[in-house]
């Protein structure tokens, strides 16, 4: 009994562990943006 | 006597029915001669002649604390836009040549300014980021950001567009995108990213020496199942 205590108490610390070193080490979700500037968007404001 | 008078009264209502229509002159309206406006000219304003992308790039969730990310904005040069745009009238239909926009970088200094208003969140660099904008180059910007405490934050990415002209020094500016941005800062259950770190190493560590004593019996029970198999 004792010894099916201490491999159910490892394996719950070694997930638990592994769980929050993925999250602390997951990389962050990136958005990505893309917008289309034509040249008269971009010319000298009018007077 | 009544045929005359009937006569008179039809002629009193014509005549009354034709000065309202003419707006109460009896004076008959002068003949009015249009001629056709001559084409006004309107010059193209200067422009810069290219096509351009601009890419916003940045976290939409990260995690609170000490940890931080990078926000990328570049504006770069599109190779497949479209430079050189035309008149066009309704169906399609050109009517006219290539217009000629003049070139904005023989004239003025262009100068691209960005910056990034995120309320609540630590940014470097606060101000705005200034970059010389030359024919074909590209132009980015980084900022760093920090979030101490988890929560949503929201901000907007400017960019604008400064022209100098080179021989008066005439200042003008532009916007040329505003873009809203919505990062999300979250933490385990209430646990920051140092300490999930540290956590994670410890628990590795009990975990392994916790179970260290039965490696031996998981290793014999592989090999029985294996040497089983292979009989």
């Amino acid at each position: 009994m004792n010894k099916y205590f201490r491999l159910s108490l490892a394996i719950f610390i070694l997930t638990l562990s592994m769980a929050l070193l993925i999250w602390a080490y997951a990389p962050n979700p990136r958005e990505t943006r893309i917008q289309q500037i034509a040249p008269t968007e971009m010319q000298l404001p009018t007077p | 006597m009544k045929t005359f008078a009937r006569v008179l009264f039809v002629i009193f209502i014509f005549a009354s029915t034709g000065c309202a229509a003419a707006g109460g002159e009896s004076a008959p309206a002068a003949p009015i001669f249009t001629q056709p406006a001559p084409p006004t000219f309107i010059p193209a304003l200067p422009s810069i002649p290219e096509s351009r992308r601009l890419t916003l790039e940045f976290p939409s969730k990260m995690r609170a604390g000490v940890e931080g990310d990078v926000i990328r904005l570049t504006l770069e040069v599109d190779d497949l836009g479209n430079i050189t745009p035309t008149a066009q009238i309704e169906g399609n239909t050109v009517v006219g040549d290539t217009i000629q926009i003049p070139d904005l970088y023989e004239t003025h200094n262009v100068t691209a300014e960005a910056r990034l208003d995120l309320a609540g969140m630590q940014v470097q660099p606060a101000e705005a980021i200034y970059e010389p904008l030359k024919r074909g180059q590209s132009a980015t910007f980084y900022w760093s950001i920090h979030p101490q405490t988890p929560g949503t934050y929201r901000g907007t990415v400017w960019l604008h567009l400064n022209f100098s002209e080179k021989i008066t020094g005439e200042q003008s500016r532009i916007a040329i995108s505003a873009q809203m941005v919505q990062i999300k800062a979250v933490d385990f259950f209430g646990l920051s990213v140092t300490v999930a770190r540290a956590s994670g190493v410890v628990g590795s560590v009990v975990g392994g020496v916790i179970g260290f004593p039965f490696l031996e019996d998981i290793l014999k029970f592989f090999f029985k199942r294996r040497r089983a198999r292979h009989r």
